[in-house]
């Protein structure tokens, strides 16, 4: 050990032998930016990594002590970015670019916009689906495909029907329809981007964050069942049959009520009207299946 | 205690008797000092309960320095500071 190295070992010591030294080496040493932000409000307009110490500090503890110890080693800022976009996205929010963080939290819109053709155009198998819905992406202009009226109406009955069914294979078929329009209850899988662009974006206070990842991992979860919703459809000749029937059921109840005024309508329209599915594992066990050759309706409900 | 006398003496002595915070990261410190210079040999959970404590602390020392630094003045009629006497 030279003199130098060993004056350094002395002099660290010593500043730990006195208490209140001891405190504010440690302070220096875990949190060096404990002046820098004296509240939870965040400066919005500061640069990106500014705000990333600020919002790991208070909301992810183990993201900020490894950035403080990157800063020490004098890490360059594309090697902060990808460490703290990196650590961040483990907490389950997504974000690939620190320039983002100023906006708010991050948050990728997965919705659909029937009526947008470009959506035909990366979804052909949904074809098949939204045909049975009279919708053809092929007529009308290029920039809009037309939906005919009660389409939405119709896809919310069948949304409603398949959630209630004691068969999980349905209720994923009911996700796909609730992603197809946009009534899962989730904002981002029923806000397309442009949609969820007017909506002010979630701060990144801690209560926001919490709803955020809770937010995220619904959708995920709600985008795979919708996958393996798309999959039964795909697979299961009896299943379309029942949906075609279901949909020409429900079309023909709502050109007898005519239009639906408000969301009591709606609810009337999708309680009084009873679909009746076939299990897809072809068991008929428990109400699901009172008859799959024909759609019942029950008129006599409230 | 109010209605008595109350020196500068006395508030020292209080102040001193409060025992020095005693922190993960000062233990930390104490045991291994050449970490002031960088924590990267401290295991991870270690690391991270040091630096959740530490931030909580200095939060709250805000906290109290702004609360403090709020007070409004409150009349004591019944209690005379010989120290501060007109």
């Amino acid at each position: 050990m030279n003199p130098l190295t060993e004056m350094y070992e002395q002099l660290a010591v010593a500043l730990t032998a006195d208490p209140l030294l001891l405190l504010a080496s440690a302070v220096a040493a875990f949190d060096p930016f404990w002046a820098d932000f004296d509240n939870a409000d965040i400066d919005y307009e500061t640069d990106p990594l500014t705000i990333a110490l600020q919002v790991t500090r208070y909301a992810f503890p183990d993201i900020y002590a490894e950035a403080i110890e990157r800063l020490r080693a004098d890490a360059p800022y594309p090697e902060m970015d990808r460490l703290l976009c990196k650590a961040i996205s483990s907490k389950g929010i997504p974000l690939n670019d620190l320039d983002m963080i100023g906006w708010g939290v991050p948050m990728a819109a997965v919705g659909v916009d029937l009526e947008d053709p470009e959506f035909y155009a990366q979804h052909p198998d949904l074809l098949p689906l939204v045909a049975l819905f009279g919708i053809d992406p092929s007529e009308g202009d290029s920039y809009s495909v037309d939906i005919p009226e009660g389409a939405y109406a119709a896809g919310h009955a069948i949304t409603a029907s398949l959630h209630e069914q004691p068969d999980s294979a349905l209720r994923q078929v009911g996700w796909l329809f609730g992603w197809l329009f946009s009534c899962t209850g989730n904002t981002m899988v029923d806000l397309d981007d442009q949609s969820l662009s007017e909506i002010p974006p979630l701060s990144w206070s801690q209560d926001d964050i919490a709803f955020a990842v809770e937010l995220i991992e619904e959708a995920d979860g709600i985008m795979r069942d919708v996958q393996l919703g798309l999959e039964w459809v795909k697979t299961t000749p009896d299943l379309m049959t029942a949906l075609q029937r279901n949909i020409a059921t429900l079309y023909r109840e709502l050109k007898k009520k005519g239009k639906l005024d408000d969301r009591r309508d709606h609810l009337r329209y999708e309680r009084t009207i009873r679909l009746e599915w076939t299990r897809i594992d072809g068991s008929t066990d428990g109400a699901t299946v009172a008859d799959p050759q024909f759609l019942l309706v029950r008129r006599d409900a409230a | 205690m109010f209605g008595s006398p109350l020196g500068l003496d006395d508030l020292r002595a209080c102040l001193a008797s409060i025992a020095p915070v005693e922190l993960k990261g000062m233990g930390l410190l104490r045991e291994q000092p050449h970490l002031i210079a960088g924590s990267s040999r401290i295991p991870r959970p270690q690391l991270v309960e040091a630096v959740t404590e530490i931030v909580a602390y200095t939060g709250r020392c805000t906290a109290a320095a702004r609360s403090l630094s709020n007070l409004t003045p409150i009349p004591l009629l019944t209690v005379s500071i010989l120290e501060f006497g007109l």
